[in-house]
């Protein structure tokens, strides 16, 4: 009862101007949400369903079905096909992949599965488990050296500390524009570190960015009466950071870890530009909307939520972890 | 039962070290180490502090010396060199400032960047007048704890966690396919084939939806930080909304603002914004879809250096191109924090 009244108290606060604000947000939230309910209800449509073939006495007619839920399957000619396709996702999730040359079947062809040049075929599973190693590895990359650097700067005092600290502020303000370039040709020719994913954890995990900073500030609101006391009882550096300031933070590590997986998850830009010979499935997806057929358009919705499922899942988990920690433990800070 | 024993014999060891303890410093006093002990003590431990600082810093310095500092020289080089083929195999020659010399042609005199400059420059101002506002707002929203306030910040997250590719499908779809239907309009179908100008403006607004909640974690926890006495303060005044936001909330995360806005100067030249996502990057050396009609200079030059082995002709006059940006960007971004912190609301 207490939280209803404080419900519609929250109500009564608002003001004209703080009505208009929160309507436009409702308005922006329910179009995120029919976009979302548009891929999902698409994703479990036959091509039929969606571009509206019925029969109706006999005749067919028009019906587009864009917006609406799959509509039930009859025994017409085309009526047959309709009703909620799971199929479209079982296709995906075929684990067995044919040979388009060999079977060309459209319902025995994977529709998601790829032949790499030189590595072969890869389905679903090969692009999520892509999508992990690439995930997982540039993340802890980044981690540890921002870690280690924001460890360094915030809780030891030596002159280089500054300099560091500087260096980061300086590459996050001052833009170098068009470096690109010369990336390539660095990943390409000199180190080769093209088409290799820890390469790429190399090139990619410099420690200037905003998580440093958020590591800096973080440490520096641990008291160093922790270390100090540790280092009095007799513990050496490495063990005063693993045993006790890395636990400290753990927290906001946690929450790092998940919002740079969750990028790193839906990047495409940088596997597209480096990594071509180990796709990811968010590159699969982008090279996949273009090489479109009409009647894959259902199939591809599925894979969209396929491939968003498991950072939606991460999400809602681990919510209260990742906008919490990181907002008040590490910016705020 | 058998544990509670053991705890009452260490507590008793316990008590009688530190009777002895006792006894000891009160005789002989606390033991003061020698000057050598001491010295020896303090060069062991900076020694140990050394060699961790030197294990601990020595990846990221490598890797930043190498990758930072060594990928911007080679940009330098790059720049003056010129991609040629000789006995079929190729190599970059160094031709000298050509290559600067055909940057200023394609602006100023043939104009072949033209459209590009002109397309970023809409693109950043749109960003901004429209982004930046909308984004301080959408955090306040939140900050006020609006009812359903828990339910919006999810949903307000979703941009962020969910891969952009299925909003571009999605998007896509609704255009070509939806909006046919619903306008009996069956032109509308030729929207975002990469035909027309008036997709530039449709991906842009497509953009600006996208980006709606962006910077809500950086605003919303600026918006924390802010001093729980300011905003009751400024609740007993009493103020409305807006005056609280005009005059309270917004000159406390000034700062913030200040950083988002000179971070996001750099993007006039490197951001692509959504248009790699709706017309694809050919990495095999064919034409990318989309024409010049919006390209904007980050698109054309992503576009032009992934375009499979005609990209490493187009290198040096990329690096080349980054540098003159570099030029123009850098002191421009410096020059707007310094006029930004001077004239800017301040907290007090």
């Amino acid at each position: 009862m207490k939280s209803v009244k404080k419900f519609f108290e929250k109500f009564k606060r608002m003001d004209l101007f703080s009505w208009i604000l929160y309507l436009v947000v409702i308005a922006w939230v329910a179009s995120m949400i029919f976009m979302l309910y548009l891929a999902f209800a698409n994703s479990l449509k036959h091509y039929y369903d969606f571009c509206g073939f019925e029969e109706s006495k006999g005749t067919v007619k028009y019906v587009a079905n864009v917006f609406g839920l799959p509509r039930p399957a009859g025994n017409g000619m085309f009526s047959r096909h309709l009703g909620w396709q799971w199929k479209n996702y079982a296709n995906i999730f075929t684990p067995v992949v044919k040979d388009f040359n060999t079977d060309s079947t459209l319902d025995n062809w994977n529709f998601f599965s790829e032949e790499i040049p030189g590595v072969g075929y890869i389905d679903i599973y090969g692009y999520y488990l892509n999508s992990v190693i690439y995930a997982v590895a540039m993340t802890v990359f980044s981690l540890a050296t921002e870690i280690m650097v924001a460890y360094c700067c915030a809780k030891y005092d030596f002159k280089l500390g500054k300099v560091y600290y500087a260096v980061a502020i300086v590459v996050m303000i001052v833009p170098i524009v068009g470096s690109l370039a010369s990336e390539l040709s660095f990943a390409n020719a000199l180190f080769g570190l093209k088409d290799n994913v820890i390469g790429i954890c190399i090139l990619k995990c410099k420690y200037p960015g905003l998580y440093f900073l958020v590591f800096y500030a973080t440490f520096k609101n641990v008291s160093s009466t922790y270390m100090e006391a540790a280092e009095l009882d007799g513990a050496g550096h490495f063990q005063i950071f693993w045993q006790i300031m890395f636990p400290l933070i753990r927290a906001s590590t946690f929450a790092v870890f998940i919002l740079l997986f969750i990028t790193n998850w839906n990047d495409y830009y940088t596997p597209m530009v480096f990594l071509r010979d180990m796709p990811v499935i968010s590159l699969r997806l982008y090279e996949l909307q273009f090489r479109l057929i009409s009647a894959n358009s259902m199939k591809m919705f599925a894979a969209c939520i396929c491939s968003a499922l498991p950072i939606i899942v991460l999400f809602v988990a681990f919510r209260n972890k990742i906008m919490g920690n990181v907002t008040m433990g590490g910016i705020k800070g | 039962m058998k544990e509670k024993g053991t705890n009452v014999i260490t507590r008793f060891i316990d008590q009688i070290k530190w009777f002895f303890y006792d006894l000891r410093v009160k005789l002989f006093g606390s033991r003061k180490p020698s000057e050598k002990n001491l010295a020896n003590s303090m060069s062991s431990r900076t020694r140990k502090k050394i060699i961790f600082l030197f294990i601990f810093l020595l990846f990221p310095t490598v890797q930043f010396l190498i990758f930072y500092v060594g990928v911007n020289f080679n940009s330098l080089l790059l720049s003056i060199q010129e991609y040629q083929v000789v006995d079929n195999r190729g190599q970059y020659v160094i031709t000298g400032f050509d290559n600067f010399v055909k940057v200023f042609e394609n602006i100023f005199i043939n104009g072949e960047l033209l459209t590009a400059i002109k397309n970023s420059a809409i693109q950043f101002i749109v960003g901004l007048v429209l982004g930046i506002p909308v984004h301080v707002m959408v955090a306040y929203v939140v900050f006020k704890e609006v009812p359903f306030g828990g339910f919006l910040k999810i949903m307000l997250f979703m941009p962020s966690m969910i891969s952009s590719l299925v909003f571009v499908s999605t998007f896509r779809f609704l255009v070509q396919e939806g909006a046919p239907i619903v306008f009996e309009n069956e032109l509308m179908a030729i929207l975002l084939q990469g035909r027309s100008y008036d997709d530039f403006w449709l991906i842009l607004m497509f953009a600006q939806w996208m980006n709606f909640s962006n910077g809500l974690i950086i605003y919303l926890s600026a918006m924390c930080s802010i001093s729980t006495d300011i905003i009751e303060y400024g609740q007993l005044e009493p103020m409305s909304t807006i005056q609280e936001l005009w005059y309270v909330i917004i000159p406390s995360i000034f700062p913030t603002i200040t950083t988002y806005l000179v971070v996001s100067i750099a993007g006039f030249f490197t951001n692509y914004g959504y248009f790699v996502s709706f017309f694809r990057v050919n990495t095999d050396g064919g034409m990318s879809l989309g024409g010049n009609m919006f390209d904007t200079l980050g698109y054309v030059f992503f576009v032009g250096l992934l375009n499979g082995d005609q990209g490493l002709e187009f290198y040096p006059y990329a690096s080349a191109a980054g540098i003159v940006f570099t030029l123009i960007a850098a002191p421009l971004t410096l020059l707007v924090k310094h006029l930004l912190e001077k004239y800017g609301p301040s907290e007090d």
